[in-house]
């Protein structure tokens, strides 16, 4: 693929025009990785409502029928459910590791295979989580790779 | 109430592990003997000694440190085989050279079951870590 960047002062505002043959799986790649700097997510830390970027965040978390978004260091409230997150973020590298927990996989420093064939993960904050048996084959999925098919 | 759910669903994967390598173990050994077929009940009562055995493995969801937790496993698990083979007659208790016998049948058998989950899930490891580090690389 090859990539141009033309740079001026008179250009307002960034914009991205794609040519190509046919608008094929790659280019719907791109197309989706693009919009995810358009995606954002509004967590709530008591009354201040603050923006926060997917690539931010570690994992979403449901406790007691509320929402939790746990980034590096902070924890904010999300006013969505769990499944409109799993639905609006799964092409982003987010997947439902247990019924009440989704993760970010790009936030993900290692994972471990347990002898009851849940997933153990390390996640870059150092924080470990767990992905129950019945959600560790869609990670292996999601990760790809020959081995699992 | 989903915690013990939760624990059910995890006791019945362990006895369903325990049971398919009792089958193929037991299988295994009962040809060298010279027999060809399981009896129903023997089934069953292989399955009831799965479900203690299943129930034996949270020693391993402990947080004991994991020469602990073999040890004790080990123990127990022993102990139950011992016992349940004494219930349902499946070998007698009749000297130390019997015990000392069977003793070291298990141990070979269970340090080589425990050598071939800790290269599988040695290589899923590295398969899971290498495909993670893939697919960030990707992502980026």
């Amino acid at each position: 693929m090859k990539i141009i960047i033309d740079e001026g002062e008179q250009y307002d505002q960034t914009e991205v025009i794609i040519h190509c043959k046919k608008c094929d799986e790659e280019v719907l790649l791109l197309l989706s990785k693009l919009k995810l700097q358009e995606q954002k997510i509004i967590g709530m830390q008591g009354e201040v409502a603050i923006v926060i970027e997917p690539k931010e965040i570690f994992y979403f978390e449901s406790v007691d029928k509320k929402t939790f978004i746990y980034t590096q260091s902070q924890v904010y409230e999300s006013p969505l459910k769990l499944y409109e997150i799993e639905r609006l973020l799964k092409i982003y590298g987010f997947f439902r590791a247990t019924k009440s927990t989704i993760v970010n996989i790009n936030k993900i420093q290692s994972i471990k295979p347990k002898y009851n064939s849940v997933l153990l993960l390390e996640m870059e904050n150092g924080e470990k989580l767990t992905v129950s048996r019945q959600y560790a084959p869609i990670l292996k999925q999601r990760l790809g790779g020959n081995d699992y098919e | 109430m989903s915690k013990f759910i939760h624990n059910i669903a995890q006791w019945k994967f362990m006895i369903s592990l325990y049971f398919m390598a009792s089958m193929i173990i037991s299988s295994i050994v009962l040809f060298f003997l010279g027999m060809r077929s399981f009896d129903f009940l023997t089934i069953w009562q292989i399955l009831i000694t799965c479900m203690v055995a299943g129930a034996t493995h949270y020693i391993y969801f402990t947080h004991w440190s994991n020469p602990v937790k073999i040890s004790v496993h080990v123990v127990v698990l022993y102990a139950l085989i011992l016992i349940a083979s004494q219930l349902f007659g499946w070998w007698k208790l009749v000297s130390m050279n019997v015990f000392f016998k069977y003793t070291g049948i298990f141990l070979l058998a269970y340090s080589l079951i425990s050598i071939g989950f800790w290269v599988y899930y040695n290589n899923e490891e590295k398969v899971l870590n290498k495909n993670l580090n893939e697919f960030k690389s990707k992502e980026l």
